[in-house]
């Protein structure tokens, strides 16, 4: 492999780290908050009000309620990368093992092109808001639920990926000339087409991880939140249940003209995760670009 | 004989999977948030939310479909509604314009470069979600403002419209897809047999490229219209949301909950037909002028 793809495994893992052992680490607990608070400057107290900018006590500053944004952040990191993993995993699994069996066939024409018109993160907001606004569900059940939505929404897409990836290699003389010296479909799919589509599926894999992370974030724009979200009618207010990373950005947005410092943690942090994962991927995609890759004539 | 039957089979499955489809999945969506709902710890179904389609048809015949409650208002869709998609027109119209005129000439400079280090960069602007490069956008002309005191551009919509940062932010995505897909393709024909024929035969480099290589890019560019239009249309909801610009999105995401009466499915469905009318016709301009350019192309 190369050096974009240990750089970003690398920074990956830190961010792993963070995500597993952060919250032993937080400076306060994800409850507490401190939306007003005094301080004696020059032996007299002084009133400093939420949301309080970076300082000694609150390193990354408060939100609008007076929480800590290193708690929250420290909190929130393992369902946002928990909610990426899972949802490329969901997809890439039952994608390949379709893919490759439908790839055994010419692909048919694209029909349903039309259905497109509407952006699936539209689709997901309209399945999702019935159950993530004030939900009785608990917080994790409702976290599963809605990665495997999120995850199905996108599964026809790698199933077609990896359907036009298998039909190419169908098509390859080796594959003609298994087939003459008797190999079975389920013998070529497994030992023939599989391992050539060992890249393809690493690379599909990241890209999925990428696209569920924006998806995610699209969604928390319209205030449906990973885990649930907490509205309140008096006054109207909203908040995330996990406090994941995109809910955080897309809280704190409505303060972008007032307050622009509050969104720099959140958004360096979602940041670090998609340099991370890009870095993977364009290794990945170098390594077997420089493997199979052919040469132009031009 | 055979020929008419095939035109009139290929008629039909042409007006069901483009017309009648969307049309059913359009009723299926708006009734989408009516049906699935939780109570006591469980995801519940209410199917019978699912009649109100028809609901929705019988409707038009007396004109009760077409009204709506926004706020203290009363609303008619073709009286209300068109100004709002009229502003959403104009953002999707000039972003995929200049995603498809820009795109692929930029395409088509870097497909030498498919694996440059600036090609990764643009590749990783690519992957950077829309909500992010708006905020981005935004945080950047408030910042500029605080240092210079000028007014760079407008971070949202008051009087009037926004234009210069709403239209870098969706312009930028179809862009950046048009010349990657454009890249990829110039490359892999680039490797073919017929452009390595044409070379030996002696024809020079230039006309190689603008006469085999060009015209084999443009049935793929056709068949990306499709997929650009989706992508202006994804940029359009979020952007109108963030830019808090008056189009038939934002109206459709404010107040499709609102009015007093809960949610309102007559006007969230015609609001997605708007919506789908757009898409069909961004993505019939985007391809009538790749057609037109491939037209074009034959008297140069």
């Amino acid at each position: 492999m190369n050096r974009e793809f240990y750089i970003g495994l690398v920074l990956l893992f830190l961010l792993v780290m963070t995500a597993l052992f952060g919250p032993r680490f937080a400076p306060f607990d994800p409850g507490y908050s401190e939306s007003v608070r005094t301080v004696v400057v020059d032996g007299e107290n002084e009133y400093i009000f939420a949301p309080e900018p970076p300082s000694s006590r609150h390193p990354f500053g408060t939100d609008i309620y007076g929480y800590d944004f290193l708690t929250i952040i420290l909190y929130g990191a393992k369902y946002t990368l928990g909610a990426c993993f899972l949802i490329a995993l969901l997809r890439i699994v039952p994608g390949l093992i379709w893919g490759i069996g439908a790839g055994m066939k010419k692909p048919s024409s694209r029909k349903m092109e039309s259905a497109g018109a509407i952006p699936s993160f539209i689709i997901l907001a309209f399945i999702l808001s019935g159950m993530t606004f004030n939900t009785t569900m608990g917080t994790v059940k409702l976290f599963f639920i809605q990665t495997a939505l999120i995850a199905l929404i996108g599964l026809p897409g790698v199933i077609t990926s990896i359907q036009d990836k298998t039909w190419l290699q169908n098509r390859e003389p080796y594959i003609e000339a298994a087939r003459s010296c008797g190999a079975g479909p389920f013998r070529i799919a497994w030992r023939h087409i599989f391992p050539h589509l060992r890249g393809a599926t690493f690379t599909i894999f990241m890209t999925e991880v990428i696209s569920s992370l924006n998806l995610i974030g699209q969604l928390a724009i319209f205030s449906i939140f990973l885990g649930g979200t907490i509205a309140t009618q008096s006054p109207p207010l909203l908040h995330s249940a996990t406090n994941e990373w995109m809910g955080i950005i897309a809280l704190t947005r409505t303060s972008i003209n007032s307050r622009p410092w509050m969104l720099f943690i959140p958004m360096t942090a979602y940041l670090l995760i998609l340099v991370s994962f890009n870095l993977i991927l364009h290794g990945i995609e170098k390594h077997y670009g420089k493997k199979y890759g052919k040469t132009p004539f031009l | 004989m055979n020929k008419r039957i095939g035109i009139r089979d290929g008629f039909l499955k042409f007006f069901f999977y483009n017309f009648l489809f969307p049309l059913f999945f359009i009723f299926l969506l708006a009734s989408v948030p009516l049906i699935i709902g939780n109570s006591d710890g469980q995801v519940r179904f209410r199917l019978l939310y699912l009649l109100l389609a028809k609901d929705y048809i019988t409707g038009l015949f007396n004109g009760s479909s077409l009204s709506f409650n926004v706020g203290q208002f009363q609303w008619y869709a073709f009286r209300e509604l068109p100004p709002y998609f009229a502003v959403t027109l104009f953002y999707t119209g000039i972003s995929s314009a200049i995603g498809i005129l820009l795109g692929f000439p930029l395409g088509l400079l870097r497909y030498k470069k498919i694996n440059s280090l600036s090609q990764n960069i643009l590749s990783f602007i690519g992957s950077i979600p829309d909500f992010f490069i708006i905020l981005l956008l935004q945080l950047g002309a408030i910042y500029f403002m605080k240092l210079t005191g000028k007014r760079l551009a407008k971070i949202s919509m008051t009087s009037d419209l926004p234009i210069l940062l709403p239209l870098i932010a969706m312009s930028l995505f179809p862009v950046l897809y048009v010349a990657r897909q454009t890249s990829r393709a110039a490359h892999e024909v680039s490797c073919r047999d017929f452009i390595q024929f044409a070379r030996a035969k002696g024809i020079s480099r230039r006309r190689t490229f603008f006469l085999h290589l060009v015209p084999a890019l443009l049935p793929g560019l056709s068949a990306d219209t499709a997929k650009v239009a989706m992508l202006v249309l994804a940029n359009v909801f979020i952007a109108e949301n963030l830019f808090l610009i008056q189009g038939i999105t934002h109206v459709m995401v404010n107040f499709s909950f609102s009015g007093g009466g809960g949610y309102q499915f007559d006007f969230v469905v015609t609001c997605l037909l708007y919506i789908f009318a757009l898409y069909l016709i961004i993505s019939t301009a985007l391809r009538l002028l790749v057609h037109g350019a491939a037209f074009l192309r034959r008297y140069i």
